[in-house]
Order: structure tokens, then sequence, then C-alpha cells
């Protein structure tokens, strides 16, 4: 069934709290925009798509945002299930938003994948005179909670916007094992639904 | 924006309630543009659909019984209470099977709506009788899926052959049958089945029963009815591939398509969720008020005057234009209930939950692979015995595999349900199957954990609705996911949105997700 080459999927979250900027990194990573009054909730899709081609082999990068549903902390099981990779963001002007950041560590802890490789990123840097948390803060905080790799960023202005996805995917190809979790049996056990049906072919052929 | 509060927002719709008919709602009328609160009293998505890690689901159990609402029995062996902790993760224990057939039309929703690549289906390949009074050899008998099988069954005569194929025919409706006569639309299954030009062998009449998925006596089931169901099981056998009627969702179907249709409905905007949250009081009737809308919300157009407001327990006081709640999640002392009766005819079951310490390999044996991950097992009434008595109603076994990501590799799930008081014959059942099928190594098969519960399902099915109530049927997922809600919420949506071909579009497709970037990117470091 299997087409030649079938791009090898890679599923990536975004977490963290409320206006911390998740959905405006995420847009300038594939879209290379920024949207200043876009609205607090992202709206619209389930999932971006990028395809890569990294070392000649084909790559189906899929990012998942909130959805709005980490507004009052109701992200679902189901949203972590399969992910490889997750980026905790949060806003580096407002303090409230890091301190709550040991939560987004233990909801990943209980629901994604073990094995599962985590960025912690302060977005927002362009509020230089705003700026509620230090770098080092967040620097201790990735080493407390294992994250592989922390960065700051501005979605606004570019600085560093995009390494935290490169980081993370290139940690995922890279890292023995980590394009296995979650993956329990072989795709081919799955029923394809959305397949043509098939006529009557093997049912009562009374 | 206060991220946290709600007090004085107005909305569309609230929905209390996350299983999956308010579920399918919430999503449907978020798409269609409609400002939606979804509510939940419990810190989990699903209600009766709901799926748990080992450690959450002894903390449902312990809660259900303090709550005392719903009879639970409980049954753990000692040490695998440590093993199912430490193992908490590997388990995804649902309250139901939530099986599928191939033709169900919340699969074809799910292609329709673009959902479907969150989800992973599996086979649920196999349907037998298990009759532990025919004697140990015969007991456990496939039933047969097309003619074929039919033929290739060695249990059967030649002559038993033709007649199995006879009435086969004959309840499908195909040529050269003897044309149901009409006496047999207003008789029962048992009737149908036993009538003497039949001359059907007992085992064959159980198999037939089997397809139904229905816990009555065969005397109960109007014929009518039963035919409805068999045509559909023969009309799923193929739909995705040979051999298979239904399939279930990997980490089950029912608590998995809630979250995928809660996400859906979040991911439009419209739609914002909290759980542990409810309406604690319903203050009466009142015209839309005039509160600011929710910060980056448009205010929603009035389309009807009067609308409800609700006290929640988080202290906030929302307006809601249209209320939609099984009363089991409701105030029922405050809701205006108009003439809607509050209570309708139920009829109680037993459903319950088995860790088996065994994978019983030998059940999902198939020769079209992949092995099914969930098989189906019936055992008729009267073929349990128990302190002299007998199992007055069938008894459903649904086995899933680990390969359904519920449990660890090793073991399997038994869902075990029957209609009535007989909760006795749910272990009966279980033990007398599990004697049947020892480990590989011969030890005997173990029940590391059993949950029984006592499920209370409201008929009809349908809503009862008065001026912008729509007061849901509770309703208890048995084996299968019914056809049925689909259209169900298809109705309470045409009420609210007043059509029916927008149910569930798929989305506008200014869709950037549709961006498919072909970047060439090489990692410094890469190899």
């Amino acid at each position: 069934m299997a087409t030649p080459e079938r791009p090898t999927v890679i599923k990536v979250l975004l977490i963290g709290p409320s206006s911390s900027g998740k959905t405006s990194l995420l847009k300038r990573y594939v879209d290379d925009v920024f949207e200043p009054d876009d609205t607090t909730t992202t709206i619209g899709v389930d999932f971006r798509e990028k395809k890569m081609t990294i070392n000649k082999k084909l790559y189906r990068l899929l990012l998942h945002d909130t959805a709005g549903q980490e507004r009052f902390r109701t992200l679902t099981s189901s949203y972590y299930r399969g992910a490889h990779g997750i980026l905790l963001v949060y806003d580096i002007s407002n303090r409230d938003s890091f301190l709550s950041m040991p939560n987004w560590f233990a909801e990943a802890e209980r629901f994604a994948p073990e094995g599962v490789l985590k960025i912690l990123v302060g977005n927002k840097t362009d509020r230089t005179a705003q700026r509620a948390v230090k770098a080092s803060e967040g620097e201790e905080l990735a080493n407390k909670y294992g994250a592989i790799h922390f960065t700051e960023t501005s979605a606004k202005t570019r600085d560093h916007a995009k390494e935290p996805f490169q980081k993370l995917v290139d940690a995922i190809i890279n890292t023995p094992g980590a394009m296995d979790v979650n993956r329990p049996v072989a795709g081919s056990a799955a029923v394809d639904i959305s397949a043509q049906p098939q006529t009557q072919g093997g049912g009562c052929a009374c | 924006m206060n991220i946290q509060s709600l007090d004085k927002t107005t909305w569309d719709a609230v929905i209390v309630g996350t299983g999956l008919r308010e579920s399918l709602l919430a999503a449907a009328l978020a798409r269609a543009g409609k400002r939606v609160l979804h509510l939940d009293k419990n810190p989990y998505y699903g209600d009766e659909y709901a799926a748990f890690s080992g450690n959450e689901f002894e903390t449902w159990v312990k809660n259900a019984q303090a709550a005392g609402l719903q009879v639970v029995d409980y049954f753990v062996v000692d040490q695998s209470e440590s093993s199912i902790k430490a193992k908490s993760r590997s388990y995804t224990l649902n309250l139901s099977p939530g099986l599928l057939y191939t033709t169900s039309p919340l699969l074809s929703l799910l292609v329709a709506s673009n959902l479907n690549e969150s989800l992973e289906f599996l086979k649920v390949g196999g349907w037998f009788v298990y009759n532990p009074s025919q004697g140990i050899d015969g007991s456990l008998v496939s039933v047969p899926n097309s003619r074929e099988d039919v033929f290739n069954d060695q249990t059967l005569d030649a002559r038993s052959k033709r007649l199995v194929v006879r009435a086969l025919k004959s309840i499908l409706g195909l040529e050269g049958s003897p044309s149901a006569n009409s006496s047999a639309h207003q008789s029962s299954l048992k009737d149908y089945l036993e009538q003497p030009s039949f001359r059907l062998p007992n085992q064959t009449i159980a198999a037939f029963a089997s397809l139904t998925l229905r816990h009555d006596r065969l005397s109960e089931i109007p014929f009518e009815e039963a035919e409805r169901d068999i045509r559909r099981h023969f009309g799923s056998i193929g739909r995705f591939g040979p051999g298979f009627a239904a399939v279930v969702s990997r980490y089950g179907s029912g608590s998995e398509l809630v979250q995928v249709f809660c996400r859906a409905a979040a991911v439009t905007g419209n739609a914002i969720y909290m759980l542990e949250n409810t309406i604690i009081s319903i203050q009466g009737r009142a015209p839309r008020p005039n509160w600011k809308a929710e910060e980056g919300h448009k205010s929603a157009e009035n389309t009807r005057s009067q609308g409800f407001q609700l006290r929640l327990q988080s202290g906030d006081l929302v307006w809601a234009e249209n209320l939609i709640a099984t009363k089991h999640n409701l105030p029922i002392d405050t809701t205006p209930l108009g003439d809607l009766p509050v209570s309708i005819a139920e009829d109680a079951f037993w459903t319950s939950l088995y860790i088996v310490s065994n994978p019983l390999r030998s059940i999902f044996r198939t020769n079209e692979p992949p092995a099914p991950a969930g098989v189906v097992v019936y055992i008729p009434s009267g073929s349990l015995a128990e302190d002299e008595s007998r199992n007055s109603y069938p008894i459903y076994i649904c086995i899933h595999s680990s390969e359904t990501g519920e449990c660890p590799d090793g073991q399997c799930i038994m869902y075990i349900s029957t209609k009535g008081d007989e909760r006795k014959f749910l272990d009966v059942a279980a033990k007398s199957l599990l004697r049947k099928m020892p480990r590989e190594d011969g030890s005997p098969s173990q029940i590391l954990m059993s949950v029984k519960f006592k499920t209370l399902v409201e008929s009809p099915l349908a809503e009862r609705r008065t001026d912008g109530l729509h007061l849901l049927a509770n309703h208890g997922p048995l084996i299968e996911i019914q056809d049925e809600i689909v259209d169900q919420v298809i109705d309470i949506y045409d009420s609210i949105v007043g059509s029916r071909e927008t149910f569930m579009e798929k989305l506008e497709s200014e869709d950037p997700g549709d961006v498919r970037d072909d970047t060439e990117i090489s990692f410094e470091g890469a190899s």
C-alpha cells in the first residue's frame, strides 16, 4: 500500500500559558509573518504542516497549536499522543507566565509519550523594558525539567524565532529512539477509513 | 483580557457534559459560527465515554463510589494493584468498548469533516458464540461471516449448512428466499428463527442473535429491528477490507472521538472549554443582556430574545440562548422544564471492565492478517449457571488486545455487559471463558482487576426540547457507538442553526494549514 517515498511524520506541539506568543512563533516559523493585532486565541487550523527534505530524506512536520484550550488548562490527552517534541513557551515580560511553567512541564510529563524531547522558549525579547524573567532563570528551569535546550526569542523581530523549531527537529531526527515514541504497532495494522469503500467483495456473497 | 473569568458573557449555546453527543454538537455549532461554552463537572473529558490511565481509573472508581451516584463494584488482586500503578500510563481504561460498524455515520462524518487523521482505527475481527453448557469442546464457535464460512464450518453437517444459508438469505432479503411472510414483521427474533420451516440448529440461532448486539432475550427483540441489525452487520463486512464488520479506535473510540470533536470545536475559536465547572442554578429566563462581549470576540447576533441566566460553579453569571445537557448535568430543581417529563422509560444494564493477565492470542487469530485488535463473544441466555440459577439475559464480552493501547503487552481487556440485575454472571462469564483459554505456558489466566458498574439507559434516545432547552436522554454506551447519535445531534443542530446541510462542513480553505512548504534544509552537524 505504501507509496515509494512516504514522508516520515514528525509531530511537534506548542504548549504554555495564554498570550505567551505560541501562535506568533508558529506563524513566524511557517509563514515568516507577524501579525501584531492578532488577538488572543488561535483560530481555524488544527495543525500546520511543513514538508522538509533533510539529508535527502522527506519529512512531514506537523505543528500543533493549543487552539485556546490552554486558557483553562483543558488540553486533551489526545493532543499529546504521538508527539515527538514539545516547545514550552512563556512570555519573558510576564512573571506569572514563567511561574506557570512547572505545571506545563508536569502536564507534558503526564500525557506525552515517554522520551518526548522538550525545548523551553522565553518569547517576546522585543519587550526589553518590561522584562520580568532573567534569561538565567529560564536556563535553570530548562535544566531542572530536562529540556534539551533553552532559548529566548521574539516572533515580532525574528530574534532567534526559528531556532527552537530547528533545534527540536534536528534533535528528534538525530536522537536514537526519538522517532519511535508511542508507536507500539506497525502502522500497517491500522484500518484506513478514508479509503474508498470496497465493493461487497469480502461481504456476504450469499 | 481577564483570562480567568467568564462573568457576564453571553453564548449562543451552553453545553454541559463532554459525552459524545455533546462534543459532536459543540464542534458542529462552533464550525457554524455559533459561540459555545462547553463545560464538564469532571476534571476529564468524556463523561460516560471517558478513558483513564491506571491511576486515574482508581480515582474514578473511588469518586463514583463516594458520590453514590452509580453502583460500582471494584476488585483488584493485591499484588497487581502495584503493578497497574507502576505501569499506570500503559493503560487507557475505557468505560465502554466503543465498537463502530464500518458503515457507522460517525466514520463517514470524520472523513467528510477532515478529522480522521487524528485517529487510528483497528479491526474488530471475530464474532463468537460461547456456550459452556454445550460441553467444553464445541463451546466457543466462530460466527460465519459469509456463505463460504458456513460451508467451511466443521461443526455443521451438510444439511444444516443448507438450512443456515437459506435462513441467512431470507433475513438478508436475497433472491430465492422464501418471501419473508408478512407475519414475520410482527414477530420476535425468537419466533422468526425458531419457525419450523427453518429447522435451525440452536447454535445458529445464537449466532444470528449475536449479530444484533442486543442484550434482550430473543423473545423480546422485535424481528424487524433484529433484521435491520443483522443486515447492517453483513453490509459492513468488507467495507474497509476483507473479513471484518467493525473497528475500534486506538485508545478507545468514545474517548478519542470526544477529544477530537472538542478540539475541533476549540480550533474554530468559537468554543471555550472549562472542566471542573458546571451550572449550579438556572436563574430563570431572560432576554439577552447587554453585557460587554468577551474581548476578542464580537457579540453574536441576537436571534431570539429569550435565553437562560446561568450561575456557574466558578461563580460566574452567564447567559445562554440554548442550553444542552442530560438531566444529570443540570440542576434539575431550577431547570425550567415546561411540560417536559423529567423521567422517561429506563433500562438497567451492568457493564464492566476486566484486566486479564493473558493476551488470549488464540482468539485474535485470523486468516486475513493483520490480526484483529478486538473480538466479540456472545453468551446466550441460560448457558451460565451459578447458585442453581442461570443467566436469563444474554451476555456480551468484547475483548481488546494490547494493540489498542488500552493495556500493556501480555494482557488484554474484557468488557462484559448484560441486562437487568444479573451482575454475578459477569464474573461467571469472565472466569468460564478464561478457564477455557489458559496462558500459553499452561498456567491459568488471572483477572488482575475488575470494575462493574450499573448503567441506566433512557429510551427513546431522542432529546426533549422546549424553548431553547435541549434535554438529552441518559445514555450509557454498551457495546457499539450507536448510529442514532449522529441523527440526534443533527436534529438539535438544525433547531439551533436552521439547516441540516451545513452540519460539520469542512472549514473554509483559507486554511493556511494546507500550505505545503517544500523546504530544503540541512542542519549543521547532521551526518
